[in-house]
């Protein structure tokens, strides 16, 4: 099973070599190196701008695009904490630690070296990874009854909403928020419309695509131009010779490599766990095993490679919770996953067995993706620095008329635009008033799934409630989500890394 | 421009009393008022359940059930800390992960900011229902680069019709969008 898993993407890989999706994977890389390298911007904001681009592309095309955006952010991410210190999207906040010390002792060159070898390294272990798990997925997934996957919708909501930014009760209030969204509009369930105030409107409930452009797209927008500090560093020159050094360091460091990929993709694995977090832990095992700890920090090169090779592995265990479960490893997912829905994939049984061609599209084009980052990222880094100063402001309009124009062309309808609007007010506010917007988009994507999961299980067992206690499976879910709140409970007020991760962006 | 300090734009000098007193008003009056008007929605959404069958009501009534009361838990906490009678029992007042601190000291949101910037979108909305879409981004972006950022008539101009043609080029031509004329538009062109 696993062999043919691996022929199939062979295939698909294959396959991304012919026009016009080897096209989209250029494309794509470029897309994802420019939000990758623009603090402020990343993963989600580029996925959610790129979603209205994408409607009436083929599915092949679209999922390739996002795949290969993927793959860019990350490496973009990676060159503007390396020369300017500023991590360009959150996981990169490990790479600033010794990348930009780096870049301070003229090591510029040697510290990108090592980024855009490791993160290609890393991401072939992830996409490894996924490509043997996936088959043993399908297994998982028969076992699976309505009441499992009912337990499995929850365990994700909460457990999200448990590592996410603020604290366990504002994630769950922010989780539910997006269930009872979910619930306006006619309920195929119980064939009946629902919390529309009678509007035409609102009988197909309030589009997804809108929520997410005005959550990530607008509110961020509003966040850049409502707190303009940046800190500017003047880039330092890197030489072709350093570039080598670097490549040759990671070569001669094979176990770090693994042990740091392994940590990525098991992390990666973890609803909403984040890339901040797989990178720290990856990060801070290179320091344990060192021989010289004390050199992390000021520029020890083992710390950017660990950092990086983690980075790019957790995209392929992070994309197996999304596709089997429809629990999102990451706020990047959480968008993915959205995409996902919209171009007509749904996560589980369907995306492991007649979707599985294009699921095997993505992850092919996402390794394709940071390889080809590695080499266009290395040879545009001086362009790529020029980003990281962009005055934030220039960004701005640019993304709200981006956002508008993309909340229109979903039906063409005003309506979307206005939805886009005060999901931009209402997720700005979230921003400043500490509620996590991941698990309120993931709330408005399970919901319709949750509540059939819920009323099937009832179906199936004649009404008895009892279903949803009465096997091992449910039980097992049910502790871990007891476990989850008491271990959110316990962590108290602290600040969870995530937090930086919806600060930066 | 740099840390906290607003922009300046044309709006500026009329409505000086009314921009103070949002600026004056804490983070924490915000975010009761904004838990509030949620808690406010969700009522409403109690209210409109019971019209309907008992199965259609249900799922959504017990996920409001869990969710009010958390939102209000937040809700007492946030006026524990206005009225500092420390209502909620000292058992139950846990960390909420709100308030003036974190506003303030890690954000640093420029509340004039955001709201001239509502205020730009508002107006690009209604410029779009006025005199149609393409028209009204070139004139929003255009207008924004030169008086909101200050930039040269040259950088503006050149930055706003990369953004348009990408725009038009993408969403017109390539997807097939049809953008709306406006009211006004429709109405010249009858």
């Amino acid at each position: 099973m696993a062999l043919n898993i691996i022929a199939e993407f062979t295939v698909a890989l294959v396959n991304l070599f012919s026009w016009p999706l080897i096209g989209f994977v250029v494309l794509g890389t470029l897309i994802g190196l420019v939000f990758g390298a623009t603090p402020g911007l990343g993963g989600p904001v580029a996925i959610a701008l790129l979603i209205p681009v994408t409607f009436g592309m083929e599915t092949s095309f679209a999922l390739v695009l996002f795949g290969a955006t993927l793959g860019g952010v990350a490496f973009g991410g990676s060159a503007s904490a390396i020369l300017v210190n500023i991590p360009g999207t959150a996981p990169n906040a490990a790479t600033c630690l010794d990348g930009f010390p780096m870049t301070q002792q003229g090591r510029a060159g040697e510290a990108l070296g090592i980024s855009a070898t490791a993160s290609a390294l890393g991401a072939l272990f992830g996409v490894v990874f996924l490509l043997l798990v996936l088959p043993f997925s399908r297994q998982l997934l028969l076992l699976l009854g309505p009441s499992n996957l009912f337990w499995v919708a929850i365990f994700g909501l909460v457990t999200v909403a448990s590592v996410s930014r603020g604290n366990l009760i504002k994630g769950i209030s922010a989780a539910g928020l997006g269930l009872v969204i979910s619930f306006v509009g006619f309920s195929n369930v119980h064939n009946v419309y629902r919390y529309g105030f009678g509007t035409r409107y609102l009988y197909d409930g309030i589009q997804l695509i809108p929520i997410i452009i005005g959550i990530f797209a607008i509110a961020e927008a509003v966040r850049l131009f409502s707190s303009p500090d940046r800190s500017i560093s003047k880039p330092s020159e890197f030489s072709i010779k350093g570039i080598l050094t670097g490549v040759v360091h990671v070569f001669k460091h094979p176990i770090l490599v693994l042990r740091s990929s392994v940590i990525g993709v098991v992390v990666g694995v973890i609803p909403a766990a984040g890339g901040a977090m797989a990178n720290f832990i990856a990060y801070m095992q290179a320091k344990e095993s060192s021989k010289d700890p004390d050199s992390f920090g000021k520029g020890n090169p083992d710390g950017v490679l660990a950092s990086e090779a983690s980075n790019d592995a957790k995209d392929g265990g992070a994309l197996l919770p999304t596709v089997i479960f429809g629990i999102p490893g990451s706020a990047t997912m959480a968008v993915l996953l959205g995409a996902f829905l919209i171009h007509g994939l749904t996560p589980g049984r369907a995306m492991l067995n007649d979707q599985r061609p294009l699921l095997l599209m993505l992850i092919a084009a996402l390794l394709l993706s940071n390889v080809l980052t590695s080499l266009i990222g290395l040879s545009m880094t001086g362009q790529l620095v020029k980003l990281t100063q962009v005055d934030a402001n220039l960004l701005v309009p640019a993304i709200i008329s981006i956002s508008l124009v993309g909340a229109f062309a979903l039906r063409n309808n005003f309506g979307d635009m206005l939805v886009a609007i005060l999901f931009g007010i209402a997720g700005f506010a979230m921003i400043a008033y500490n509620y996590s917007r991941i698990p309120f988009v993931l709330g408005v994507i399970l919901g319709p799934f949750t509540e059939r999961y819920f009323f099937q299980a009832i179906q199936f067992a004649d009404g008895d409630l009892v279903t949803f206690v009465n096997d091992p499976i449910s039980i097992g879910l049910i502790i871990l989500l007891l476990v989850s709140i008491a271990v959110s409970l316990r962590s108290g007020g602290e600040e969870p890394l995530t937090d930086l991760e919806e600060r930066i962006g | 421009m740099s840390g906290n300090q607003p922009h300046q734009g044309p709006a500026d000098g009329l409505l000086p009393r009314s921009r103070a007193w949002v600026t004056s008003l804490s983070p924490t009056k915000l975010d009761a008022a904004f838990l509030i008007l949620t808690l406010s929605l969700l009522c409403l959404l109690v209210a409109l359940s019971f019209q309907y069958k008992f199965e259609a009501w249900m799922f959504p009534i017990a996920v409001i059930a869990v969710t009010g009361p958390l939102l209000g838990f937040v809700l007492l906490r946030r006026l524990d800390e206005l009225t500092e009678r420390e209502v909620l029992p000292s058992l139950l007042r846990a960390d909420t992960g709100g308030g003036e601190d974190i506003s303030t000291a890690r954000l640093r949101t420029s509340r004039s900011n955001t709201i001239r910037l509502y205020g730009w979108i508002g107006l690009v909305l209604v410029m779009i229902l006025l005199i149609g879409m393409e028209i009204a981004i070139f004139i929003f972006l255009l207008v924004f680069y030169r008086y909101q950022t200050e930039q040269r008539w040259v950088v503006s101009i050149g930055l706003t019709l990369v953004l348009w043609v990408f725009i038009v080029a993408v969403f017109t031509l390539v997807l097939g969008v049809p953008m709306p004329q406006g009211a006004i538009l429709e109405l010249i062109l009858g």
